[in-house]
């Protein structure tokens, strides 16, 4: 006799687009997924328990490789907040380059996601026209920094390095450069009938769904919440700088397409502040005992990463390595909507809306 | 080659055929490499970078390296696969591509078989390639090329009407399904073609035939980044090669068959430059079909299975009605 | 109430401390239960004599620091102590003493147990002498009394603002009354604290905690809040009907420190193989390899 019977599918861990190793279960009933389980923990590297036994500043390159898109922002949470703890001061030139490097991270970030995100859903060419542009990117981070990819850029109490001679020109070539690429992308892809189709729709979920959630970054603001944690709770300069937080209003892929895209356009404009901003002369680093020993107590910083909102909670007890430190990793969070959005869609949706979140599993695994 | 056919069938004749065959399958088959290469360089030239370049002049001898690499590979069939059908998938995928090529008119006297079912015998035996797809799918007894079979069958069968659909505006207006006729009913000038009375036809016929190809944007069967290769995931080496080959012999096919139908074959689009033969005219415009096609895939990202389904039949099917009701009414009324 | 109490206290407390009577302080009333004061004080037994050690061998060297910190800091209250033990008065008193003596006495910390109603890991002040009680010390005063009525009387174990995170609410809270709480911190129109921000797990020796990180996104008010539990079977209820991003934080806290969250739709291993035996983030955790 003629049985059906569910499909049992593992995408993963090894999967063009799962970016990176994980892995969903999925139970198909012909194209449609009845039930999906997240596997996560290939990637799993013990950072927060290796940090119980390193001091603040070697930790700083373990949080490059957490989420190794936006590694500055990683370096610049734990940095944050241990200066926090301390109470240090740091100069104006070092934190002008801290933020300038931020949102030149934040721009690349965007920028890999869009590339990758446009070769899941099958055009080829955005992906090499992203790292094109991402390159002139990375190639200012190796210039200033020494690395492309794993910065190990910030200290706390300032930056490692100051800007090479003619550094901040290049910075200021870029951004004119990036916004008429941005303009032909949005010519390219953004109209495209095909595209529009495939992620229109896609993914919904309204706004208590979403806080109740926990999501941060552009997968909260397509519901039209206006949390973006440089404006509602600034850190480092950005009061100083006028920028706009895109928001959505259906919360479906093409809210959080469109917000992306406009937060690159945001990021150049306080680029171009920034830059203009830019104090010709001063130190990198603040006034930073030897020996970085924060005074016993516990806090919690956070900012805003690309992918949403990276905490770092320290728990200190007066020695030289933190007693707990526990990252709060957006991408960690954001998933946690997957299987929730995926019953009653498509193989092909799931694709569509896995990189609609926007993940990066080094940093879902830490 | 005509009066060869119409002769009673000897082993001479029969050799003959096979000769013939055989430089023509060469000929395919150095098409077949280079327009993977072409394919390389254009694409990488839209992606702003430059394709091959080591082998050989301009990396001119890439694809032959990559050939030669899959044809030294190891043969390796899944252990639960079934072993014959694994086997058979890819032969049957490629024999009806090279067998289609036979009808097709390249020039006023260049030309396999003309015969008078030419069209017909085009879409039937393109079908059966769609048992191959489906055959591989099947026996490689893997869940992700069993859903890249499945869509690709649905797909293909879907596609196939407005395809076929779509030609019968031409079929009306010369009243042959001989490839050769229709050729011959088109004039020396571009207008003369059978592009611009029936264009609506045209442009279902080819959204057709590139689904039809599975090329982007319809590449849904062997969709890299959701089924990881779909059909074709779990082979390898020659046979790889093989479903390599059918999928450039068929965009031989549907460029030289676009050429025939629309494009007016081998006739120059000015009657002035009659001077240059016709074969010339027949593959400058072939190439630019196949170019049209690589520059598709460059460019679109792909449509999902449900849209694809949707388009084709709620859109791409009432559209060729359409035309053929509109040709049918204007043949009546301006042939009076 | 009992925290304006405290803070009188400190106030008498200094000048006591000042000539070292710090075992008649032992004993100081407080509004709050004495049963999760003696945990502080044990742990600041613990601290402090570690820091006894060290405050010994690096005094001069927090002199200096502390004298070169005094330049940079913009703010005139703001200071590092030099080698802190938990609580707010002593800092300034550890700052009055490095600078009128030449070495850090451990005495300070002893001070620590006077402090019963802050908890263990509340900030270091602001201020130079007199301690500014924090601008959000109304609202805490106001959370207080509102869990007071709603959930229970002995809900809360301690609290405190911790300056140093931007005047951050801080609440300890026992066990047995986080799920109530926790269902009134969201559904109270004050505070509707609709967002989880982080959920952590700590392994503190004696015991085991789970800190909360919430926020009110449209009254913008947070609360950070640590719910204890004990070594040997761990259990702490699930918020995961309350907030979903609960889900996968508490199974990663189950995962690596063992605490059971009773009620959780799924609680099972996440980052480690489900295989895995033992909890990595433990502070007695022994390695498969001990040269790792």
């Amino acid at each position: 006799m003629i049985r059906t019977e569910e499909l049992l599918l593992n995408v993963g861990p090894q999967h063009p687009s799962t970016h990176g190793v994980f892995r969903i279960i999925v139970k198909l009933d012909g194209e449609v997924i009845t039930d999906a389980t997240p596997v996560m923990g290939y990637l799993h590297r013990g950072t927060e328990k290796l940090a119980e036994n390193l001091n603040y500043t070697q930790i700083i390159p373990y949080t490059d490789r957490m989420d190794y898109v936006s590694a500055m922002t990683n370096n610049y949470v734990l940095v944050h907040a241990v200066e926090k703890l301390m109470d240090i001061e740091v100069p104006e030139r070092a934190e002008f380059l801290r933020l300038i490097v931020m949102e030149l991270q934040r721009v690349a970030s965007h920028l890999v996601w869009w590339g990758t995100y446009l070769l899941d859903i099958g055009a080829m060419s955005p992906f090499l026209y992203a790292f094109r542009d991402r390159e002139i990117i990375v190639d200012l981070f190796n210039e200033l920094c020494g690395a492309r990819l794993t910065y190990n850029y910030m200290r706390v109490g300032g930056v490692k390095w100051d800007a090479p001679s003619g550094w901040i020109d290049k910075v200021r070539d870029f951004i004119p450069h990036m916004r008429k690429r941005l303009d032909e992308y949005d010519r390219l892809v953004s109209g495209n009938e095909i595209f529009l189709a495939r992620i229109k729709g896609v993914g919904q979920y309204d706004q208590e769904t979403a806080i109740n959630y926990g999501l941060s970054g552009a997968n909260l603001r397509s519901t039209g919440v206006d949390w973006d944690l440089r404006r509602a709770e600034p850190y480092s300069l950005y009061p100083r700088f006028e920028f706009d937080v895109p928001l959505g209003s259906k919360g479906d892929c093409y809210d959080r397409y469109v917000i992306r895209i406009q937060e690159i356009k945001e990021s150049l404009r306080i680029l171009e502040q920034a830059v203009a901003q830019f104090p010709s002369s001063g130190e990198t680093m603040g006034k930073v005992p030897r020996v970085i020993r924060p005074p016993e107590g516990e806090i919690y910083a956070r900012i805003e990463s690309p992918r949403g909102e990276i905490g770092c909670y320290i728990i200190s007890k007066g020695k030289a390595e933190p007693y707990r430190l526990k990252f709060r990793r957006p991408s960690f969070v954001n998933l946690q909507i997957l299987p929730k959005l995926l019953i009653g869609e498509t193989m092909t949706n799931l694709i569509t809306i896995l990189g609609g979140v926007d993940i990066v599993v080094g940093e879902v695994d830490c | 080659m005509n009066e060869l056919i119409q002769q009673t069938f000897t082993w001479q004749n029969g050799l003959i055929f096979l000769g013939w065959g055989i430089v023509f399958l060469f000929i395919v088959l150095g098409f077949v490499t280079y327009a993977i290469y072409f394919e390389r360089k254009v694409i990488g030239w839209m992606q702003y970078r430059h394709g091959p370049t080591r082998l050989g002049p301009f990396g001119m001898f890439q694809t032959i390296a990559d050939i030669f690499k899959l044809l030294i590979k190891e043969d390796t069939i899944p252990k639960k696969a079934d072993r014959a059908l694994f086997i058979l998938a890819p032969v049957i995928a490629y024999v009806p591509a090279f067998a289609v090529l036979a009808t097709i008119p390249y020039t006023s006297t260049l030309g396999f078989a003309d015969l008078n079912v030419g069209l017909l015998y085009y879409a039937a035996l393109s079908s059966i390639s769609t048992i191959g797809i489906v055959l591989a799918g099947w026996a490689s007894n893997n869940k992700y090329s069993l859903l890249g079979g499945m869509r690709s069958a649905a797909q293909m069968i879907s596609y196939e009407i407005p395809l076929v659909l779509s030609v019968v505006g031409i079929i009306m207006m010369n009243g042959s399904l001989s490839l050769r006729t229709i050729v011959e009913g088109q004039g020396s000038n571009f207008w003369e073609w059978n592009l611009f009375p029936q264009i609506v036809g045209f442009m279902v016929f080819v959204i057709a035939a590139v689904s039809e190809l599975n090329r982007t944007p319809f590449d849904l069967p062997e969709a890299e980044s959701e089924l990881v290769a779909g059909y074709h995931v779990e082979y390898s080496g020659f046979r790889f090669a093989f479903f390599m080959l059918a999928e450039y012999v068929y965009v031989f096919a549907i460029s030289a068959l676009t050429t025939v139908l629309f494009l007016g074959g081998w006739h120059p689009p000015l009657a002035a430059l009659d001077v240059i033969p016709g074969l010339l005219w027949f593959v400058l415009k072939f190439s630019f079909c196949v170019f049209f096609l690589f520059w598709l895939r460059a460019t679109l990202p792909r449509i999902r299975v449900d849209q694809l389904m949707s388009l084709g039949w709620k859109v791409l099917l009432p559209i060729a009605l359409a035309n053929i009701f509109v040709t049918a009414v204007c043949l009546e009324i301006f042939s009076k | 109430m009992s925290e304006d109490k405290n803070q009188r206290e400190e106030k008498d407390h200094k000048q006591e401390q000042e000539q070292g009577h710090k075992l008649e302080q032992k004993s100081e009333p407080s509004s709050t239960p004495h049963e999760p004061s003696h945990e502080p004080l044990q742990q600041e037994a613990i601290s402090s004599s570690t820091q006894d050690v060290h405050s010994q061998a690096i005094s001069q060297e927090e002199k200096v620091e502390t004298a070169a910190l005094h330049e940079t800091a913009n703010l005139e209250q703001k200071q590092t102590p030099p080698k802190p033990p938990a609580n707010a008065t002593d800092t300034e008193a550890a700052k009055d003493k490095s600078k009128n003596d030449t070495k850090a006495t451990p005495t300070p910390t002893g001070s620590a147990k006077e402090r019963p109603a802050k908890p263990p890991r509340a900030a270091k002040s602001a201020e130079a002498v007199p301690e500014e009680p924090s601008p959000l010390q109304p609202l805490l005063d106001q959370l207080l009394e509102g869990i007071k009525r709603e959930v229970a009387e002995s809900a809360v174990q301690s609290a405190g603002i911790n300056q140093k995170n931007g005047h951050l609410i801080t609440l300890v809270v026992a066990c047995e009354h986080w799920l109530r709480l926790a269902e009134w911190l969201k559904h109270d129109p004050a505070w509707q604290c609709n967002y989880l921000r982080n959920l952590s797990g700590v392994d503190q020796e004696s015991y085991l905690e789970v800190v909360y990180h919430l926020i009110g996104l449209s009254t913008r008010r947070e609360v950070a809040i640590h719910v204890r539990a004990d070594c040997d079977s761990p259990s702490i209820p699930s918020v995961t009907s309350l907030w979903e991003a609960a889900n996968w934080n508490e199974r990663e806290v189950y995962d690596l420190f063992g605490i059971h969250f009773s009620d959780h739709p799924n609680l099972t291993r996440i980052m480690m193989p489900d295989q895995w035996v033992g909890h990595p983030l433990r502070k007695d955790y022994e390695p498969l390899d001990s040269e790792v």
